[in-house]
């Protein structure tokens, strides 16, 4: 008997499909974990049902009758109830305040009754975190404790259908349990649960049956009380390839490379995580795996000096102090920033002043410019990077995307960079400009230049990159050399997490939960 | 007439269209200045006379030099504005006033100590605002009060001295028919623009109003930079102080109080976007001329203090609501 049947719901923003084919069925009791790499619609789906998102098409059954949930209250009327990755807590509220917000307990003529709303919100905060008071306020409390109380508060609504979206992210692995341990108690209850998450051991602990969606669509199911809970078979579904051999790569026939440029030790991204420790070799182009938000893009930042870490980066066996990005940009240490609107670019002016900037920040110019020099050279780089329009005086937000990308690589050249950071530079940047942006890249490479490359696109990674490194949860859990390139291993990789090192929480939590 | 400041100003400008897009504003203000003198010329003949169009300049000098420093620091974005300029203006002049005592022996050292306190004073106000995030226009308001009480305790209530006999005549004397400190503008705008576009720091100045992070990710110390720029905004205000006194001949204690609001329109009329970043000195001198002989004409037209207020008032308002409405920066 199924509580909840989700068909074929299709969404689109604009021309582009966020869900082309997204169908569920949710049965009464049990969890049904929801998988999919980012982008394949999960997200969209379940907003879908929480009434967050209303779909274009499809149809939705729950209780036996066809529904349609047009809003949150709605679906809170129904009994489906959502916990949101991002938490909409209001900081300056007290625990029991936030957790009763929006269905408090009337007492006599529609007065609030405020001793109920307490009691209630102490009864079901005991089962999360029974040493928190429900007077504490939100702004006070830890992100994992946040995350308890905003599920404490859903369950407080005695939903049918709950839904939890990456709920575990900001869990330790002991805080996970408790949350499983409420969960399970749910299930005795006849509660349904939507448990979404990137961790496979959690997926194969909680659920009873998972739902794959790729690219917009719903690809399988696997029924864990009677199939196997085979990862290979979980991983593919989600990669949507059999294991396939590495493509031929031209770059795999260049010589090693020996010569260390950068090497990296003790960086700690995260708090509790261990230190980061790699090296990069003169003209190697090493990438960043893994699934988003992994720590790629905070590596990338505290090796530009802008999120100091500590930890000890040598430079040509040089040690370097990164505390500032002029003592990365200085050191030859160059960051071409994820958002270049934001961090690489002065929008309002022209290509000349941009392309020339980083040469007044760090001196190289004198205080009078020379500014028949610095046209010459900014022209240079237009030239080299196929920069169209080729005019410095044009304003850069007038560019293309790509071109303005181009920018950003090209105000670089001028101070013959070391070491390249990228992140990834292909976003919002047609595939002609991309290719010619990967191209000047592995160039640069050729002429000596070290690369670390983060892009969200495991193809950009594997079409460059002599190694990839993949990281999760701040920590590098594998490499990937050219003949392990194939999507399936980047996808295995990213989720299970398996160090060469052998030793990482995650490591340790699945070997617990097994 | 006003041409003569901007031309000279104007000749490092041509640097590509991103400034050409506050140069029609610059031209609408002159266009205005024109409108203004010849319906002055009309109501009131001798109004465009020669003379009077010099003492129109001269008081605009007055008014530009103080708005400089207030040009510095809406440029220098971060939702720069600094409301201290008036306040530092007077105590340059009762410093000056102080220190000089009438004799020109003293200059070099009164000078010195105003252009020093200046910047120390506004180098805390930067501070603030750069590492203590204090916004600039809180910072800055505060500092006001406090440079207000610092002239107090200073002058114990009752500024003494005047200015010296150079001072004097740089402030009240001609050549040529031109008042000096018209000239002084004209140099000092031309260095300004030297300045902004041909040097290192002036063209990093652009890059910090436009986009801090960028500037930042680039390698600069923004907020190194930032505190220099407040420090270098008093330091001008506390000379713009001296100019004053030189045009008055003795410093009374808020001498310097109703520049601080002109300063801050003429800087929005000039094509300065307060969002920072873009812009230069040759519209500020504009929007200074404009201001100022907005003001002389409501002077000519005998219409009642109250009234001229008000009138001043709504064409401020209309100005900027022509003006103000720019885009954001990123």
């Amino acid at each position: 008997m199924f509580l909840l049947r989700a068909k074929s719901l299709r969404k689109t923003y604009g021309g582009v499909t966020a869900l082309r084919d997204g169908s569920l069925e949710c049965r009464r009791g049990k969890v049904c974990g929801l998988l999919g790499a980012n982008g394949s619609g999960k997200s969209t789906f379940s907003k879908m049902i929480s009434g967050v998102v209303t779909p274009d098409d499809g149809e939705i059954w729950f209780d036996g009758e066809q529904v349609r949930i047009s809003s949150p209250q709605e679906a809170k009327k129904h009994g489906i109830i959502m916990v949101h990755q991002h938490l909409s807590l209001i900081p300056e509220l007290s625990i029991w305040e936030n957790m009763t917000l929006g269905f408090e307990p009337e007492g006599k003529l529609g007065f609030l009754n405020d001793e109920d709303s307490r009691k209630l919100a102490e009864r079901y905060l005991a089962k999360f975190a029974p040493e928190l008071s429900v007077y504490a306020k939100v702004k006070d409390l830890s992100l994992a404790q946040k995350q308890f109380v905003e599920i404490a508060k859903a369950v407080a609504q005695e939903p049918k259908l709950l839904i939890l979206d990456e709920p575990t992210a900001p869990l330790e692995q002991s805080e996970v349990e408790k949350l499983f341990a409420v969960i399970r108690e749910l299930k005795e209850q006849g509660t349904s649960v939507i448990f979404i998450s990137h961790r496979l051991w959690e997926i194969k602990t909680i659920c009873d049956y998972v739902v794959v969606f790729r690219n917009g669509q719903t690809v399988g199911a696997i029924d864990f009380e009677t199939e196997e809970k085979d990862e290979d078979v979980i991983v593919s579904m989600i990669s949507g390839k059999e294991l396939k051999l590495a493509k031929n790569r031209e770059t795999a026939d260049r010589a090693p490379k020996k010569e260390r440029m950068l090497e990296v030790g003790g960086l700690a991204l995260r708090k509790s995580g261990v230190p980061l420790r790699f090296d990069i070799k003169k003209g190697e182009v090493v990438g960043l795996g893994g699934l988003q938000g992994q720590g790629q893009e905070e590596l990338l930042l505290a090796l530009s000096g802008l999120l100091p870490t500590g930890g000890q980066v040598t430079l040509e066996g040089r040690k370097l102090k990164l505390k500032h990005p002029k003592d990365a940009v200085r050191a030859g240490i160059v960051l071409v920033p994820g958002d270049r609107h934001k961090e690489g670019l002065f929008l309002q002016h022209d290509v000349f002043l941009n392309l020339i900037y980083p040469q007044l920040a760090v001196r190289k110019a004198g205080f009078f410019l020379n500014r028949k020099k610095l046209k010459a050279e900014a022209k240079t780089v237009i030239d080299r990077l196929n920069i169209v329009p080729n005019d410095p005086g044009k304003v850069v937000q007038f560019l293309s995307g790509g071109n303005q990308q181009k920018v950003v690589v090209g105000k670089w050249l001028p101070l013959a960079p070391k070491v390249l950071l990228l992140s990834d530079p292909a976003k919002g940047v047609d595939v002609g400009a991309k290719k010619e942006l990967y191209d000047t890249v592995r160039e640069l490479a050729d002429q000596g230049t070290s690369v670390l490359l983060y892009a969200s696109d495991y193809e950009e990674l594997t079409g460059i990159c002599d190694r990839v490194l993949i990281l999760f949860e701040g920590q590098i859990v594998d490499e990937l050399m050219p003949s392990d390139y194939s999507e399936d291993r980047f996808v295995a990789a990213s989720l299970r997490s398996k160090t060469a090192a052998g030793h990482s929480p995650i490591d340790e939590a699945w070997g617990e939960a097994n | 007439m006003g041409n003569v400041p901007t031309n000279a100003a104007g000749q490092g400008m041509a640097l590509g269209r991103v400034r050409n897009l506050g140069s029609r504003k610059v031209l609408i203000a002159y266009l205005l200045v024109l409108l203004i003198f010849i319906a002055g010329q009309v109501i009131s003949p001798g109004f465009a006379a020669f003379s009077n169009i010099m003492n129109v300049l001269n008081i605009s000098a007055l008014l530009g030099f103080i708005a400089l420093a207030q040009m510095l620091v809406v440029l220098s974005g971060g939702e720069g504005i600094d409301l201290s300029v008036g306040a530092m203006a007077s105590l340059g002049a009762v410093m000056s006033s102080q220190l000089l005592n009438g004799m020109d022996g003293n200059l070099p050292l009164a000078i010195a100590v105003v252009l020093a306190a200046g910047f120390a004073i506004g180098a805390v106000s930067g501070a603030g605002i750069a590492y203590f995030k204090v916004p600039p226009l809180v910072m800055t308001l505060a500092m006001a009060s406090v440079i207000q009480g610092i002239g107090l305790v200073y002058t114990n209530g009752q500024p003494k001295g005047m200015a010296s006999p150079i001072l004097k005549e740089l402030g009240t004397g001609r050549t040529a028919g031109i008042p000096n400190l018209v000239l002084l503008w004209i140099v000092i705008a031309i260095v300004v623009a030297v300045f902004l576009v041909r040097t290192r720091a002036g063209q990093t100045l652009y890059g910090l109003g436009t986009n801090r992070l960028t500037t930042e990710l680039s390698g600069v110390r923004t907020r190194v930079v930032t505190t220099v720029v407040y420090g270098a905004s008093g330091a001008i205000s506390a000379i713009s102080g001296m100019l004053l006194l030189s045009y008055t001949g003795t410093a009374f204690l808020d001498i310097g109080a109703s520049y601080m609001l002109p300063t801050i329109i003429a800087v929005v009329i000039g094509g300065i976007s307060l969002a920072g970043g873009l812009g230069n000195y040759n519209g500020t001198v504009a929007g200074a001329i404009l201001l100022t002989s907005l003001s002389s004409i409501l002077v000519t037209l005998k219409i009642s203090e109250g009234g001229r207020q008000i009138v001043y008032g709504v064409i401020l308002l209309l100005l900027l609501a022509v003006y103000g409405r720019q885009k954001s920066n990123t």
